[in-house]
């Protein structure tokens, strides 16, 4: 009895990072929040994969680009964008 | 009506902008992107509506503001688009080839497969690696490899300044499947930086 109380409490690491990432987009059930509480205490790897999946979160949100493409020279679309924009009166 | 006064004023000043804004909204652009003609054209558009548009701006913001979010939402859309793309349903992008990802990180019980598990912390992992072009690099062919319902999803996460409900609403998905989709892109996108970043 007291097994399958526990057992309630716990989620498979499939289970953990799907909660990690609904997390990132909605609020968690306060029983989904509390299962994954108790997963991270007990789940090294999980713990990092969240540690991760924040990292990419920043990444792919950051607004930090100007070593995207730092060799290129703008100078011909910005000439290209004039010459499209309507004649001066 | 405008007068002529006023329109020679409005050429005149995006003229200005186009000069003193178009580098820093297309590296956004490629940033955001990963194409870079794609980004071009996102730029300039942008400024053609910023033409069209005009008298809605008034001063109200700064123009380097009202600029990029003109261009966020082009970018949005472009990704919303990508997502409502027919070549391949998202159902079965989710259902086959997610499917398929799900195999190999994790065992009939949903534990990792022993050599899937995520074994440490990336060190050194933070938003100043995006400093390196290297990595910014590596992270951009990392996206690529994504299936495109996928990373659209992604980028949609924080270029929609709408909420989860109103962005599965506009691509025409649950929010189950939507933060579906995104945990997969988020397995395959962590082995990727894993295997040719961090190890």
């Amino acid at each position: 009895m007291k097994r399958k109380w526990m057992n309630i409490w716990m989620i498979s690491c499939l289970k953990a990072t799907e909660l990690i990432e609904k997390k990132s987009v909605m609020p968690l059930s306060w029983i989904d929040k509390v299962k994954l509480k108790i997963h991270l205490r007990l789940c090294d790897p999980c713990l990092h994969y969240e540690q991760q999946s924040k990292a990419i979160d920043e990444w792919v949100n950051s607004d930090n680009s100007n070593n995207s493409s730092e060799n290129i020279d703008t100078t011909p679309l910005q000439e290209k964008i004039i010459q499209t924009l309507p004649p001066q009166q | 009506m405008e007068n002529k006064k006023d329109l020679q004023n409005k050429s005149a000043i995006i003229q200005s902008w186009v000069t003193e804004y178009t580098e820093v909204l297309f590296k956004w652009a490629w940033h955001k992107t990963s194409d870079e003609k794609l980004a071009e054209d996102l730029v300039q558009d942008t400024f053609l509506t910023a033409i069209e548009s005009f008298h809605t701006f008034q001063g109200k913001s700064q123009p380097k503001t009202w600029l990029f979010s003109i261009l966020r939402f082009k970018i949005a859309n472009h990704y919303r688009k990508c997502f409502k793309m027919p070549e391949v349903a998202w159902q079965d992008e989710l259902s086959g080839w997610g499917n398929e990802l799900i195999e190999n990180f994790f065992d009939e019980n949903g534990h990792w497969r022993r050599q899937e598990m995520p074994k440490e912390n990336w060190q050194g992992a933070d938003w100043h690696l995006l400093d390196n072009p290297e990595f910014s690099a590596i992270l951009q062919k990392c996206f690529k490899q994504l299936p495109k319902h996928w990373s659209s999803a992604l980028h949609l996460k924080y270029l929609d300044t709408k909420n989860c409900a109103d962005i599965c609403k506009e691509l025409g998905i649950s929010t189950t499947n939507y933060w579906q989709i995104l945990h997969r892109a988020k397995l395959q996108l962590r082995k990727c930086l894993d295997v040719h970043w961090f190890t």
